[in-house]
């Protein structure tokens, strides 16, 4: 019951019933009441004139034979008739001979009488005049057409108004009731209607919620009521019971399916972990005391994925492999592809050195195992690091992009024919120099072809203008940049191709050594490599020998203070480190230990310069060297460690 | 008869025969009907029934009541004494609540039902002028309206003249007596409130007439409707009249409203005098008058002229006074539907008085008409007989300048006004006493 009175669909009527009461309520009333108005006015009219046309037919021999008491007494018993509101009757004199006015005659009429007698000496009418005076109705009737005088009759028609309210009321009081009638057989049609509904609602909610482990017992009731009734709502409950049973069914085949992807899942898991530890991830040796910075990057669209790069130093050679390739096609049959044609490309470079004899070699191998004649595309270049050219060989593979100080250039093709075609296939190679500051960025169309959901493409456009703002970074900022704003472009669209993209870098000697850092141990032999570190520092920061021999004696200084008292023997791992950089003239270095809390400048006093150095205490000297050649100086003591940070500008 | 003939003539299934006896059976039902109606009427012609309808509720009952008590003195006395020529009287009273409608209905109720010889003081001028159509539908009836408690105008002209014997003097010899009387004192300025149906139309028609032989006109007039009493309000009316700055004011109304009238009038601090006519009956509005409670040192009734119709009754050597005095406590009733304790009287009053008068002329005049019929009384009217009754004239209904029946037997006006006096006890009583001088008034 209640669940119907809150029924939407019963407030829904509801409202509209009331809408539509309310409109004909209006629409009856203002009509009615018009016509009600116009009917009891001519009504009234017409009475009032029966009522004076009455008495002026009998006044005429009463006011001529009798007194006006007669008269008063005519007019008195019409007073007892509804709307009238005055009778006054007057003589050819426009005398007042017999009225009804308590308690006296208006002052008005009085005025009116007055004026039509005396001022405006008023025509004589022999006709029945209506005039309409505020409220009432006056009409004036000739008693023998004027020659005895005139009977008024007032009709009040304030008495109409109240009629048509009481009417209307009436009329509202019965629409009202009709209303109420609908209303309840709205309820008891809605109820007939909603039963049904809310039972359906019900099993609906039910559904929500249900497992589809096992039928819910519902539809049964369901099925026994509703469904058999031969409208909308009997269809709709079959087709939630249809539509239940379909589920079942459904939600048991994807247990199952969910239950073999999860197993194909787990493999393909394991697959991409073996994938990914065919590649390479062990870091770079220095290549040429870090003239180069090299950086890798592979994010397969599915689990397993075509696309591979490898890299490795021949330090015989001096010279740096780096490969990228991209096999035809995705998923499994290209990841065994892609570790046939790796594994093959690693055994080519065991015996040749050249790039393009390698993949010679290795085409021919792969051709030879292509059954399912799947081909690969393949960048494949090598660095000497002693004369800093880069031989490479693209086969078939897009060109990579050389990316200098101000421009961003692709590298000119080789001519090379994808790998797995054609196993006579003969590749040539092309060289470049690479200068400072310049880096080779090689990357599968896995970035290029990355598109949004408008089916656009992220393009080399797009890619070559990105590297133009990034051509002052690393290689490994460069392709995670790259990397977020394929990403980006994609805007949330699932990766369509591999990614991979390599990139080398060769760095600018003058910024190298802005910074360098190195560790030592508590063994005075180490000095030497702080000497030779710190000169190499000085001497590629342009420093002039002079400003660098103070700074030296006094890292020195501070160095071996730290290897000779510093440590004690329950130090487990003794470390030093040792960070120098310049920048805008001023040279900052920062000496952190692991021995235990130790503050030099605290506990040594200036020292007396004129001591003999045999008489001076242990360390002093250097403490006071500290003192007078650097600008700043300043100990702390952190994280266990002990700090000492001192500075000189130059 | 005829009809039944015509229907069974007109039926073929019945024969000659039955119709013959059918006929026979109804002229003999018939004939015993008859029969017993005039055997019923011969036993009730033993009593001579006058019809009377007046006020006995709302507010003028106490007229009707006091006019029903007066005649009823005389009319128990004289069957006491044995009735008129060994007839008795009876009255049969009805209330019409002084409404013109129930008057009427009274009057077919008494002339159809009860078969009344006569009709008997009714009250009022709107009920009254009202009933006299029916005086002449009823002409075959040989009726005569005996002595009306009212001084309207329709009874004493034609064409109901000849139906209907007045003592009392009309509303407008009351009324021109009084106007007479202020012009004389200087009182020019005359307001009117009156009560506006036929009986305050009277009224004012008296003063207006008056006024006009000395080519005045009223000052101002004021109306309530039949009906107000005391418990309304009169200060739109008074302000009406004191606006219009009249002089004197004459009433024309029933005593609770014109008491109402006088209160409101002098809570006003007005004290100008205010006339009224008999029928407010003097004593009902002292009674009404005293009852009030003024707010402040406000006497309700000073400065009050009643004009009466019949003459003063107390310390009155007057025969006919002598009697009412006499009979009034013995044989003075109560009409037969009045709900009241009929053991407590009124004391005697001007209407009661009038009512004892009416009583003693109707019975002298059915005395010496030997017939209760109008056709009996006329007859003995044209001998014109001067009637004693026990007042300061005889009665006689004969115009001695066209030697023609006058159905008005009275112009007489008397006036009284109210005055008050302490008694030994020290409560101040007031006092209906005759008016003897005006000049009290003089302006």
């Amino acid at each position: 019951m209640a669940k119907i009175k809150q029924s939407k669909l019963f407030k829904k009527t509801l409202l509209i019933i009331i809408a539509l009461f309310a409109l004909i309520s209006v629409v009856t009333c203002f009509f009615s009441g018009t016509i009600l108005y116009k009917y009891l006015t001519d009504e009234y009219i017409s009475k009032g004139t029966t009522i004076a046309q009455t008495i002026s037919n009998t006044a005429v021999d009463i006011i001529l034979n009798q007194d006006h008491s007669t008269v008063q007494a005519t007019i008195d018993q019409f007073l007892e008739i509804d709307g009238v509101s005055y009778l006054y009757v007057i003589d050819a004199n426009n005398e007042i001979l017999s009225h009804t006015f308590s308690p006296y005659i208006p002052n008005r009429l009085i005025n009116k009488i007055q004026i039509e007698s005396t001022i405006i000496k008023k025509q004589k009418s022999t006709q029945v005049a209506i005039r309409r005076i505020d409220n009432t109705i006056d009409i004036e009737h000739p008693i023998l057409l004027g020659k005895i005088g005139y009977v008024h009759v007032g009709m009040n028609l304030s008495i109409i108004i109240e009629q048509i309210k009481k009417e209307i009321l009436k009329l509202i009081g019965i629409i009202f009731i009709i209303f109420l009638m609908s209303v309840y057989i709205a309820f008891i049609l809605i109820k007939q209607i909603s039963k049904p509904l809310i039972d359906l609602t019900s099993y609906s909610k039910l559904l929500a919620n249900h497992d589809f482990e096992k039928p819910l017992g519902f539809q049964d009731k369901l099925a026994s009521t509703i469904k058999n009734q031969n409208d909308e709502i009997g269809t709709l409950a079959g087709a939630f019971i249809k539509l239940e049973l379909t589920l079942i069914d459904y939600i048991k085949n994807l247990k199952e399916t969910t239950k073999i992807n999860q197993k194909i899942q787990s493999e393909l898991n394991i697959a991409h972990a073996i994938q990914m530890s065919m590649l390479p991830t062990a870091s770079l040796p220095e290549l040429k005391n870090n003239d180069y910075a090299f950086a890798s990057f592979i994010k397969p669209a599915k689990e397993v994925g075509g696309d591979f790069y490898d890299y490795y130093f021949d330090k015989e050679n001096e010279k740096f492999h780096f490969i990228l390739g991209d096999v035809a096609g995705k998923g499994v049959p290209a990841a065994l592809f892609m570790a046939i044609t790796l594994t093959l490309i690693r055994t080519a470079n065991k015996t040749e050195s050249s790039p393009s004899k390698i993949l010679n070699f290795a085409n021919k191998l792969v051709c030879e195992n292509n059954e399912s004649t799947l081909f690969v595309t393949a960048y494949y270049g090598v660095l000497d690091i002693k004369t800093n050219k880069l031989t490479y060989v693209l086969a078939g593979h897009n060109p990579p992009y050389h990316i200098t100080k101000n421009d961003v250039i692709p590298l000119a093709l080789t001519d090379g024919m994808v790998l797995g075609i054609d196993e006579t296939f003969k590749y040539s190679e092309k060289t470049i120099q690479l200068l400072d500051d310049s880096q080779v960025f090689i990357f599968t169309d896995g970035v290029t072809e990355a598109h949004n959901k408008n089916r656009k493409l992220y393009g080399e456009e797009k890619l070559e203008s990105n590297l133009k703002k990034l051509a002052s970074k690393l290689p490994k900022t460069l392709i995670d940049t790259i990397y977020n704003s394929v990403e980006k472009f994609a805007e949330g669209r699932s990766q369509f191709d591999d990614i991979t993209m390599i990139s080398l870098k060769k760095i600018d000697p003058l910024n190298k050594f802005r910074t360098i850092k190195f560790d030592l141990t508590n063994d005075k032999k180490e000095i030497t490599k702080l000497q030779q570190k710190s000169e190499l520092f000085f001497e590629k920061n342009r420093i002039s020998n002079r400003q660098s021999m103070k700074y030296i004696i006094v890292l020195e200084e501070i160095v071996s203070n730290i290897i000779l008292y510093g440590f004690t023997e329950t130090t487990a791992t003794p470390k030093i480190s040792i960070k120098l950089s310049f920048k805008n003239k001023k040279i900052e270095t920062w000496v952190t230990d692991n021995s235990h809390y130790f503050n030099p400048f605290k506990d040594f006093d200036i020292e007396d310069i004129n001591v003999p150095l045999d008489e001076k205490n242990i360390g002093g000297l250097g403490i006071h060297l500290v003192k007078t050649i650097m600008d700043h100086y300043d100990y702390s003591y952190l994280n266990e460690k002990n700090i000492i940070y001192i500075s000189k500008t130059i | 008869m005829k009809n039944i003939l015509k229907i069974c003539s007109n039926t073929s299934i019945f024969s000659s025969k039955k119709i013959i006896r059918a006929s026979l059976f109804t002229i003999f039902t018939f004939c015993l009907f008859q029969t017993l109606i005039y055997a019923t009427d011969s036993t009730e012609k033993a009593n001579i029934k006058l019809g009377m309808s007046a006020a006995f509720t709302g507010p003028s009952k106490d007229l009707g009541l006091n006019l029903h008590l007066g005649a009823s003195a005389y009319f128990n006395y004289i069957n006491d004494k044995g009735g008129i020529n060994g007839q008795e009287i009876q009255l049969i009273a009805y209330d019409d609540g002084y409404n013109p409608e129930p008057a009427i209905r009274n009057t077919i109720k008494l002339l159809e039902k009860d078969n009344v010889d006569l009709l008997f003081g009714y009250v009022g001028t709107p009920t009254t002028t009202r009933i006299l159509p029916l005086l002449k539908i009823y002409d075959k009836n040989d009726i005569l309206l005996l002595f009306p408690f009212t001084g309207a105008e329709p009874q004493r002209n034609y064409p109901y003249d000849k139906y209907v014997l007045n003592l009392r003097a009309s509303y407008a010899q009351e009324t021109s007596g009084l106007v007479k009387h202020f012009l004389d004192i200087n009182r020019k300025k005359i307001g009117v409130f009156y009560q506006i149906d036929a009986y305050g139309r009277s009224g004012l028609e008296g003063v207006k007439k008056e006024l006009s032989k000395h080519n005045l006109k009223i000052t101002s007039e004021a109306t309530y409707r039949r009906g107000q009493n005391i418990s309304n309000n009169y200060e739109e009316q008074v302000k009406k009249l004191l606006d219009d700055k009249v002089d004197v004011i004459i009433s024309i109304g029933s005593y609770s409203a014109c008491a109402g009238f006088i209160r409101d009038l002098r809570n006003t601090n007005s004290n100008i005098p205010v006339a009224n006519v008999s029928f407010v009956g003097t004593s009902s509005l002292l009674n009404q008058l005293s009852e009030l409670k003024p707010t402040s040192n406000i006497s309700y009734t000073s400065n009050l002229i009643n004009s009466q119709v019949v003459p003063h009754y107390i310390n009155s050597s007057l025969h006919a006074v002598k009697k009412f005095e006499k009979l009034y406590n013995k044989h003075a009733s109560y009409p037969e539907s009045y709900t009241g304790d009929k053991s407590k009287k009124p004391a005697i009053n001007y209407v009661a008085f009038e009512g004892f008068l009416d009583a003693a002329l109707t019975c002298q005049l059915i005395k010496k008409a030997k017939h209760a019929t109008r056709e009996g009384i006329m007859s003995i009217l044209e001998k014109n007989i001067a009637i004693n009754i026990g007042i300061d004239q005889r009665i006689q209904f004969i115009d001695p300048k066209t030697n023609t029946i006058n159905n008005d037997a009275s112009s007489n006006v008397y006036y009284t006004t109210l005055k008050t006096t302490v008694n030994s006890k020290g409560t101040p009583i007031t006092k209906i006493v005759p008016l003897t001088s005006w000049g009290k008034w003089q302006k």
